[in-house]
């Protein structure tokens, strides 16, 4: 298990015994020692081409990575471009927090949300769950995709948002899928390569945490009352970033590419910080793991108690501490992936849906309810176009597709 | 006419079987039933997470040994079925195959199928499903379409729903001579095979100036094309020990069935059942149920030969989930010889190393005494190794009825049954004699109300029976059975009669009483659906309601897309869910 000691105690040892061996090898042959291996720098630029199918856990982990980083990269003063020259981690306003927001692309009325560039870059307003039927109540908004909504233990809604990169925008602008009408009239949906979405989820921070383990922001809130309804406030809040998925529409990868991240701090106690989803001295009616509050009826405002059930793969955890390493310094060394997944057989068409692998992945702030069978692909294999004519490729994101406005006369 | 004596492509490969087994068993527990698989119900009064913790329980085997979990080697799995690797190995017409032109090495595909209506998809693959769970005689592949070729232009793209049996059923394998890399089921040893058939109409694209291609399809004499496939040395691809370690750490992944296909593409004459060929039948008489087929082309002097299920294999590969490369060779036969009325009349080598790149089949040219010897005698079929013994059943009983599935409201149904003499008309009279039993290891359900003998009259080829079922439910295996034939047999599932309308007509249907009768089944023992579509989430059900909808429409049952792609949901069942699923859209 990864923890910041153990990756310092790690690189000083190897730093130890390249200074241990280098003068045996000096005596021993008089050819130049080849070079101790540079670190390979931090990238802000989005990797394309993903690992060939057959490729292992690691190199998908790797390119999970090299996501990660390019998205959490300080943005830049156009939209979904990174400002290469700042330094990773020095800014709250990262790429991918400029793309657009289901908010921005499904406006109102479905009216037309206008060219990638227009409007400013705006605070998030978190107030929508993960994957919502648009006619659901507001009160579903800080819903999971299933089991219901997450109380952290301090009492407080867990948040979702949804953004899209141009590729995926300008894809659903230029054919007009931003209006319900259009998109379940098509005849299919076929999101171009380089298409990219990003589902996070957040949680508000309060004094006693530790903001520096934190990618934070600045954004305002819905306010729900102890039901969970929503007041139809909102407020100013410091939110701390706990999941995140990136689904990339890869060259040669129709099924995507999958991977998802956590805060290490979510369920894991051992990093001697309290643990935001899980309460080791949990008393009262409500402390069974991962038990959906719509089973358990806990309240609302009740925190809800949540585990690991999916152990992280060894290759994984190898791949988090060379990485976490790498970003040591910055909040993102408190994130680690949980996993990739990704399509091994995907270009079969005796086996649309690509033989996902790894079989079961769960993300404890998105899946809380569901880890035991939750596979990314899986699900988003059964996507559809709102009214289900046809499939939507793997996207949710048209369940927020509105409809047009009635012309004057038309019933309503 | 057959694909025997007509052009044909063959391929080989390797093929995934993700079969579910969790559904294998009722799991008695202290003298009751924990499920009900005729009432597709939980009897248990244990919850949900309990019975899926019980079917997770590492189990032995009757020797001891480690054995999977109780669940079974793949509790996780789909009823995907994939080919893997599958590629044409040969073409062209009987006795004159090679392996060149334009087909040769192109990928070999089976398709799912296309949504019924919309014509979208397809978004999934072709699918195993059991008629009896508990049976390992009563397997079906649903599937959507064939393609031969990749990319967007494959020289050959079908779309079509169809439906394939296994037949031939038999061993492959001397289960004391071999033995697979772990314990594995006996499938492990047996042979199967499927055969479907699709109408000229489901041809969406062939390549035109393909020979063999053209031929298949441009024949007036076909009515479509067959792909008839032969599965072996199927066994999970992963060791009890491996499977335990999975579900152990929550990985929670599929355990397959991998093996390997030989299959064949030709015409489908029109005088020919969907799934099952013309042709005189070959049981290996020193291999369990090991059977294979010929057909006498008398104008061209020649006799084809599909000896696939027929002759026995040399080794079970040690690696399970090395099945993609070179088949293992056969044992080593020498020589086929051929006889008919006790005089040897032709000799073929047996290819004990090559004969799966030309699809297991063998064409054997006949001088003119040959053929008249075969039209009035049984074939015989002998080597100058290792001792084959292949005699021909006189009469052959076959039927497109292989598998059937009864609604209670069901009172009675014709079956045809075709029987064969030496490849044709019956030269004398015969009695079929018919017979119930279990198919697997649930008691037959004794539903079926039958003719205890049949009488077929010389010169028919086929009769038609009327059959009767009384108010039972369940399962039942319907064998013929005739003197000088080999055993034919129908499989049936009865659904229960299942009563809801109190349910239905009160309205405002509660979702714990559609969870419970329709779907809790599923979530328990169905896994990989609750991957999909959480079966136990009442918001889920709620959002994907229109879809669901759709797929429990009997127009989407002859597909691969039918929920549950087991069927095992009564049509009382399937009227609660979709009452409560049009409540949900309003309806």
């Amino acid at each position: 298990m990864y923890n910041k000691v153990t990756c310092s105690q790690f690189k000083l040892a190897r730093r130890l015994l390249t200074l241990l061996i280098l003068p045996a090898v000096a005596l021993a042959d008089t050819t130049p020692a080849p070079a101790p291996p540079m670190p390979v720098p931090l990238s802000c630029a989005l990797p394309v081409q993903a690992p060939s199918p057959d490729g292992s856990l690691t190199a998908f982990s790797d390119f999970s990575w090299l996501q990660f980083v390019a998205l959490n990269w300080p943005a830049g003063a156009q939209r979904g471009v990174p400002d290469c020259t700042a330094a990773f981690g020095s800014s709250e306003k990262t790429v991918w927090q400029t793309y657009k927001t289901t908010d921005q692309l499904f406006l109102p009325n479905a009216l037309d949300p206008g060219p990638w560039d227009a409007g400013a870059v705006m605070l998030f307003t978190l107030e929508h769950r993960a994957k919502a039927p648009a006619d659901l109540p507001v009160e579903e908004s800080v819903r999971q995709a299933v089991g219901g909504w997450l109380t952290d233990q301090h009492g407080n809604p867990t948040y979702y948002s949804i953004s899209v990169n141009r590729v995926s925008y300008e894809y659903v602008v230029t054919n007009g899928y931003y209006n319900a009408d259009i998109i379940a009239a098509a005849d299919k949906v076929s999101f171009p390569e380089g298409a990219l979405e990003v589902k996070a989820a957040w949680r508000i921070l309060v004094d006693s945490d530790d903001h520096s383990r934190y990618h934070t922001m600045t954004a305002q809130v819905t306010e729900y009352d102890s039901e969970g309804n929503n007041t139809g406030r909102t407020r100013e809040a410091v939110v701390g970033m706990v999941g995140m998925h990136v689904v990339y529409r890869a060259p040669g990868f129709p099924q995507w590419t999958w991977a998802t991240f956590e805060q290490v701090d979510n369920t894991d106690a051992s990093h001697g910080v309290q643990p935001s989803y899980f309460n080791e001295n949990c008393s009262g009616p409500h402390c069974t793991p991962n038990v959906s509050p719509l089973i358990t009826g806990a309240p609302f405002t009740a925190p809800n108690q949540v585990t690991r059930v999916t152990d992280l793969d060894d290759e994984v955890i190898a791949v988090n501490q060379d990485w976490q390493a790498r970003v040591e310094g910055t909040p993102f060394q408190y994130y680690r992936l949980i996993s990739p997944q990704w399509p091994t057989d995907p270009s079969d068409p005796g086996n649309p849906q690509g033989s996902p692998f790894p079989s079961t992945v769960a993300n404890t702030v998105l899946e809380s309810y569901i880890q035991p069978i939750s596979s990314c692909m899986d699900c988003h294999s059964t996507a559809r176009v709102p009214g289900n004519a046809t499939k939507s490729n793997y996207s949710f994101i048209f369940l927020f597709a509105q409809q047009p406005a009635k012309a004057q006369g038309e019933s309503q | 006419m057959s694909y025997l004596n007509g052009p044909r492509i063959n391929f080989y490969g390797g093929i995934s079987i993700n079969v579910d087994t969790a559904n294998n068993d009722q799991y008695t527990t202290d003298g009751k039933p924990l499920l009900d698989l005729n009432d597709a119900s939980v009897c248990s009064a244990q919850s949900d997470d309990d019975v899926i913790a019980y079917l997770r329980e590492e189990v032995s085997n009757s020797k001891g040994q480690p054995y999977f979990v109780r669940g079974g080697w793949n509790y996780y799995g789909d009823h995907q079925v994939v080919l893997q690797q599958a590629k044409v190995s040969s073409s062209g017409a009987p006795g004159a195959m090679n392996q060149t032109g334009g087909l040769q090495h192109l990928p070999v595909y089976l398709l799912g199928g296309l949504e019924p209506g919309t014509g979208k998809g397809p978004y999934g693959g072709a699918v195993m499903v059991d008629i009896d769970p508990t049976s390992s005689v009563t397997s079906q592949i649903y599937a959507g379409g064939f393609q031969i070729g990749g990319g967007d232009t494959p020289a050959l793209l079908v779309q079509g729903h169809a439906v394939s049996h296994s037949r031939l059923l038999g061993l492959r394998y001397s289960t004391s001579r071999v033995q697979p890399p772990y314990l594995t089921p006996g499938s492990a040893w047996a042979s199967g095979t499927f055969q479907l058939a699709f109408r000229k109409q489901d041809i969406v694209s062939f390549d035109d100036s393909d020979p063999v291609l053209a031929a298949i399809i441009n024949d007036p004499r076909s009515q479509g094309l067959v792909v008839r496939y032969s599965l072996f040395e199927c066994f999970p691809g992963n060791d009890s020990a491996s499977v335990r370690a999975d579900l152990k750490a929550n990985q929670n992944n599929a355990n397959p069935s991998l093996g390997r296909v030989i299959g064949s593409v030709g015409a489908w004459y029109a005088d020919e059942l969907a799934s099952d060929p013309l042709g005189r039948l070959l049981p290996n008489v020193k291999l369990g149920g090991a059977q294979g087929l010929a057909w006498l082309d008398e104008s061209a002097a020649r006799l084809s030969l599909d000896l696939v299920s027929a002759l026995e294999g040399d080794n079970i590969r040690s690696n399970g989930q090395a099945n993609t490369g070179p088949i293992g060779p056969n044992l080593d036969y020498g020589n086929l010889i051929i006889s008919a009325g006790e005089r040897q009349i032709a000799s073929v080598p047996s290819n004990p190393g090559g004969y799966y790149e030309w699809g297991g089949l063998y064409d054997v040219a006949l001088s003119t005494e040959a053929v008249a010897l075969l039209k009035a005698h049984p074939i015989q079929i002998t080597s100058d190794k290792n001792d084959l013994q292949i005699t021909e059943s006189r009469l052959r009983i076959s039927s497109d009825a292989r598998n059937l599935y009864t609604d209670p409201s069901d009172t009675r149904k014709a079956v045809t049954v075709r029987v064969h003499e030496l490849g044709g008309p019956l030269l004398t009279p015969v009695v079929l004699q018919l017979s119930t039993s279990s198919p697997g290891t649930l008691e037959d359900g004794q539903f079926l109300e039958f003719p205890a003998t049949v009488q077929v009259p010389a010169g028919a080829t086929e009769v038609t029976i009327d059959l009767e079922f009384n108010a039972g439910s369940g399962f039942s295996l319907l064998e013929f059975k005739a003197v000088c034939a080999s055993d034919y047999h129908m499989a049936f599932r009865r659904y229960p009669e299942h009563d809801y309308s109190a349910l239905i007509n009160a309205g405002n249907i509660a979702w714990a009483d559609v969870y419970e009768h329709c779907l809790r089944f599923f979530y328990v023992l169905f896994p990989a659906m609750s991957k999909r579509i959480p079966l136990n989430d009442e918001a889920t059900i709620q959002a994907v309601a229109g879809e669901l909808l759709k797929r429990i429409d009997e127009s989407y049952r002859p597909t691969t897309l039918y929920m549950p792609l087991t069927r095992a949901l009564s049509p009382g069942k399937v009227a609660l869910l979709r009452a409560y699923l049009n409540q949900l859209n309003g309806d």
